[in-house]
């Protein structure tokens, strides 16, 4: 519990900061289109905003959000990799719009893990993807804003290898150096995931973020006489749930749009006071 | 000014957390799965945990494991390269030693990052001389810690 409110507290310091800049460049761009797609159902009139999609009012209530395929990478590995210089990973990272609040996120990434000490050597590699969706809870400023403060939920597969090329285990009664191998193992593992984060446009199309989630295994990796160091994608390979933290750079590539309708809103009649 | 001490701490703070939690840096564990030998005594007609007072013990051609000490149990180091061990033990300096035969079938097994590979054994027989020792009973076959009572040694003395 302290890691996770620690976590928060470090990205989200960072990020209010940028977040601030983000949410102030396109005020005008609020100030500008929100009323106007209140108002617009006669007007016909087509509203500008940074991103050039083109939000249109409609009689019919309905108008054009911008649809992007965001695509990044996760640069949490790179201090992952700083402290445990046994997990050297790649992670890409990807979402699609779906609807307006509604994204289907992917991942994948590559994995490589040796390990040596003095008492054994691992030898471990793998890919991994996930799939999932993403929800954003963080209610629109402006009809083109992209910023999420989103929840969301994957589904994860790796396929691994691991073996350990040398152990020695050491008797200090005997004297005796015992010494052995664990033979190239392939492993299938499965989890879930359940993730909370925020992405900002600090530059147009250009975002940043975080997220934090943890991971529940659903799967058995272990063995009766081995358990792997690092499942890719996942983390411990001794632990049934991990927690860990992404830190992403992506950039938007908005090559469709989204029809949206206004939501139904009921229209009270006016009760007329008989006389 | 303030708020960047602040990031900046929790930054430290963060590492920090990141640091400690390489658990190959760390052996958490106990390694030691000794062979957790329990005495007792019928006096009376009465079973009791005893202490015998001069107990000596090693494995046959290895060090002294105890000499002359006061003891209510042992702890025997299996070998880890043989299928068996064989151990002497005098529980008293008057009374005549037995001698104990343990096979075994063991297991390398992966105990965590941090501490690497161990043994576990598992107990098939144990054949012991009966000069002083009146019976034995394994109690646990499985030998993955010393935290278990593995055997009991029986000595009945009027």
């Amino acid at each position: 519990m302290t890691r996770i409110l620690l976590c928060i507290s470090f990205l989200t310091s960072i990020l209010l900061s940028v977040a601030a800049m983000a949410q102030n460049k396109p005020a005008a761009a609020k100030t500008d289109t929100l009323p106007k797609a209140v108002k617009a159902d006669t007007t016909h009139k087509v509203l500008a905003d940074s991103a050039k999609a083109a939000v249109l009012a409609h009689k019919d209530s309905s108008w054009f959000i911008p649809g992007a395929v965001r695509i990044g990478v996760d640069l949490s590995r790179i201090v992952s990799a700083i402290y445990y210089p046994y997990r050297k990973e790649v992670t890409a990272v990807a979402d699609a719009r779906i609807n307006s609040n509604l994204y289907a996120a992917f991942e994948a990434g590559y994995a490589n893990t040796p390990y040596s000490d003095t008492n054994y050597t691992y030898k471990g590699n793998g890919m991994f993807v996930t799939l999932g969706v993403d929800y954003n809870f963080l209610k629109r400023q402006y009809v083109s804003e992209k910023n999420m403060f989103y929840v969301g939920f994957r589904y994860g597969f790796s396929h691994f290898n691991y073996s350990v090329p040398t152990y020695s285990i050491k008797n200090t009664y005997w004297g005796d150096n015992l010494t052995g191998s664990v033979p190239k193992t392939a492993v299938n593992a499965h989890w879930v995931e359940l993730l909370v984060g925020l992405k900002v446009e600090v530059l147009k199309n250009f975002f940043m973020g975080w997220n934090i989630r943890e991971r529940i295994l659903v799967n058995n990796v272990k063995t009766d006489n081995m358990t792997p160091l690092v499942i890719p994608g996942f983390g411990n390979g001794s632990k049934r749930s991990v927690f860990d933290v992404q830190y992403t750079i992506s950039y938007a590539i908005p090559f469709y749009r989204i029809k949206e309708h206004a939501p139904d809103k009921e229209v009270k009649k006016k009760k007329i006071p008989k006389r | 000014m303030k708020s960047i001490y602040q990031i900046l701490l929790t930054c430290f703070i963060f590492a920090g957390i990141i640091a400690c939690e390489n658990e190959t840096k760390v052996c958490d564990q106990t390694l030691r799965n000794d062979y957790h030998t329990h005495l007792m005594r019928k006096l009376n007609d009465k079973l009791s945990d005893t202490v015998m007072p001069k107990v000596t013990a090693y494995a046959f051609g290895r060090d002294t494991i105890y000499k002359s000490q006061a003891l209510g149990d042992l702890f025997f180091q299996l070998s880890p390269i043989a299928d068996s061990s064989l151990f002497y033990v005098k529980v008293d300096s008057s009374f005549v030693p037995d001698t104990l035969k343990i096979r075994y079938t063991r297991q390398q097994h992966f105990i965590s990052p941090g501490c690497g590979f161990g043994t576990y054994f598992n107990i098939d027989t144990v054949i012991t001389t009966m000069h002083t020792i009146d019976s034995v009973v394994i109690n646990n076959k499985s030998v993955t810690s010393s935290n278990d009572t593995h055997l009991t040694l029986y000595f009945f003395f009027d």
